[in-house]
C-alpha cells in the first residue's frame, strides 16, 4: 500500500514533466527556415511573354501554425523569371503567413528588381488587402503591358502594372511551386496549380511543357508535372505532394 | 490481279506507316504548340482600399500601436526603427522607388510608412540581403492591416530562380 501511494505520485511527476517537456519541444520546433524551402516545376524552353495558371483552393489548401517566427508563410504561386540568373522576376499567387503578427494572407504579388539607384529591391504587396481572405480557385496572369510595362492580373483583373523592367520583353524561364520560410506550415497533399500556359511572341496563349523539378527542400515536399499527353488531367499541371 | 494486290498492300503498308507517326505528332505538338482556349479581355482593376484623405488622424489606428508592431519586427530582424510616420501610399511608392502602379490601393490612401534599418542584412519573402539593408512596409492607417513591403540593399548569393 505505501509502495503504491509512492508510486502513483511519482507516475503523475514523471507524465507531467514528459508533458512539460513535449510542450517546449513543439514550442521550440518552429524555426525559421533559411534559405526558404520550395518545391517547383519549372519551364525553361522560353522565351516566354507571359504566364498563367489557376491555383486550386490556394488559401484552403495552405496552412501555417507558427506564431513565434518574424516571417512565417507558405505560398503557392508562379514566378515569371527575366533572366537565367534568378536576378530580375515578378511573382504571384497565394500566401498564407503573419509579419510581426500582422496578417499577411491572401492573393499576392512581388518583385525583385534593380531600382533607379541601382539597387536591388524585393517588393511584395497583398492584393486587395482591406477585402476578406479569398477562399476558391482563382487565376493569375503575368503578361505583357503598354510601354514595356508588365501586368499582373488575378481572375483577369489587372491588379498592378509594373514598369521596373523597362529592358525585358519575355521571360527566361516560368517556375509554379510552393515556398515556406517556416517548418510549420503545410499544404493539402495532392493540391494543385493547373492550366498551366504562356504567351508566344504573337501573344497568343498555348499549354506549357517541358518541365523540369527542382524540389530544393528537407520537409518531403514534391511538386511533379502531369502532361495531358500521358496523364487523366485535361490540362498542364503541376501536384504538390508530402509524405 | 497481282497488280490489285500490291497496290492495296502499299496503300495498307502507308496507312499503317501513317498511323504509327501520328502519335508522334500530337506528343511533338503537345510539347509547345498546343494552343489554349482565347482568354477573356484583361479588366482595370478598381481600388479596394479608395483614398480615404479628408478623414482626420484621430480615426485611424494610433500611432502607438504600429510603433509597437514596429519595434517587434525590428527586434525579430536585428534591426532598428529608424522612423514610423503618418502619410499617404504614394510616399511609400516613392520611397521605394517601386515603378508599379497599384489597381487596389489609392495614391492618397492614408497609411503609415516604417522604416527599419537592417544592419545585419535580413532573410526577406524574395531571398538573402547582406548588412547595410533597408525594410520599409505600409500599413492601411485606417484598418491596420499589412499592405506591402520593400528590401532593398546588396543580394547575398543566387537565389533558387537562377538556373
Amino acid at each position: 500500500m505505501n509502495n503504491l501511494r509512492f508510486t502513483i505520485p511519482r507516475c503523475m511527476v514523471s507524465s507531467a514533466v514528459g508533458l512539460i517537456f513535449m510542450s517546449s519541444s513543439l514550442s521550440a520546433y518552429a524555426a525559421e527556415l533559411s534559405p526558404h524551402q520550395y518545391a517547383i516545376e519549372r519551364a525553361q524552353v522560353g522565351p516566354y511573354y507571359g504566364a498563367y495558371l489557376d491555383n486550386s483552393l490556394g488559401q484552403d489548401d495552405l496552412t501555417q501554425n507558427d506564431n513565434s517566427s518574424y516571417n512565417p508563410f507558405i505560398d503557392k504561386e508562379l514566378w515569371f523569371c527575366f533572366d537565367a540568373a534568378g536576378t530580375k522576376w515578378i511573382e504571384v499567387g497565394d500566401t498564407v503567413g503573419l509579419i510581426s503578427g500582422l496578417n499577411r494572407s491572401g492573393h499576392f504579388w512581388a518583385e525583385n528588381y534593380v531600382d533607379s539607384t541601382g539597387t536591388q529591391a524585393y517588393r511584395e504587396t497583398l492584393i486587395d488587402p482591406a477585402d476578406p481572405v479569398p477562399t476558391g480557385d482563382h487565376n493569375f496572369t503575368v503578361g505583357s503591358g503598354a510601354s514595356g510595362a508588365w501586368n499582373v492580373s488575378v481572375d483577369n483583373v489587372t491588379k498592378a502594372v509594373i514598369s521596373d523592367f523597362p529592358n525585358d520583353t519575355s521571360a527566361d524561364h516560368v517556375d509554379v511551386g510552393l515556398e515556406t520560410s517556416s517548418d510549420q506550415t503545410s499544404f493539402r497533399s495532392g493540391t494543385i496549380s493547373y492550366n498551366l500556359q504562356y504567351q508566344d511572341s504573337t501573344a497568343t496563349w498555348l499549354y506549357l511543357d517541358n518541365f523540369a523539378a527542382f524540389n530544393s527542400n528537407s520537409l518531403g515536399w514534391v511538386a511533379t508535372f502531369n502532361s495531358p499527353t500521358n496523364t487523366t488531367y485535361a490540362n498542364p499541371t503541376v501536384v504538390f505532394t508530402h509524405s | 490481279m497481282k497488280n490489285l494486290l500490291m497496290k492495296n498492300l502499299a496503300k495498307l503498308s502507308a496507312s499503317l506507316f501513317a498511323l504509327s507517326i501520328i502519335p508522334a505528332g500530337i506528343a511533338g505538338a503537345l510539347a509547345s504548340d498546343v494552343k489554349a482556349p482565347p482568354h477573356p479581355p484583361l479588366r482595370a482593376g478598381t481600388f479596394s482600399a479608395p483614398g480615404n484623405s479628408s478623414l482626420p488622424s484621430s480615426q485611424m489606428v494610433p500611432q502607438t500601436t504600429i510603433v509597437t508592431s514596429a519595434n517587434a519586427t525590428a527586434a525579430h530582424v536585428a534591426g532598428a526603427v529608424k522612423s514610423v510616420r503618418l502619410t499617404d501610399y504614394k510616399s511609400f511608392l516613392i520611397a521605394s522607388r517601386s515603378n508599379a502602379k497599384d489597381y487596389t490601393v489609392a495614391p492618397d490612401r492614408q497609411v503609415y510608412l516604417v522604416n527599419i534599418s537592417l544592419p545585419s542584412g535580413i532573410e526577406s519573402r524574395g531571398g538573402k540581403f547582406g548588412p547595410n539593408s533597408e525594410m520599409l512596409y505600409a500599413v492601411d492607417a485606417q484598418t491596420g492591416k499589412f499592405i506591402t513591403s520593400t528590401v532593398r540593399g546588396p543580394r547575398v548569393g543566387r537565389g533558387v530562380h537562377s538556373r
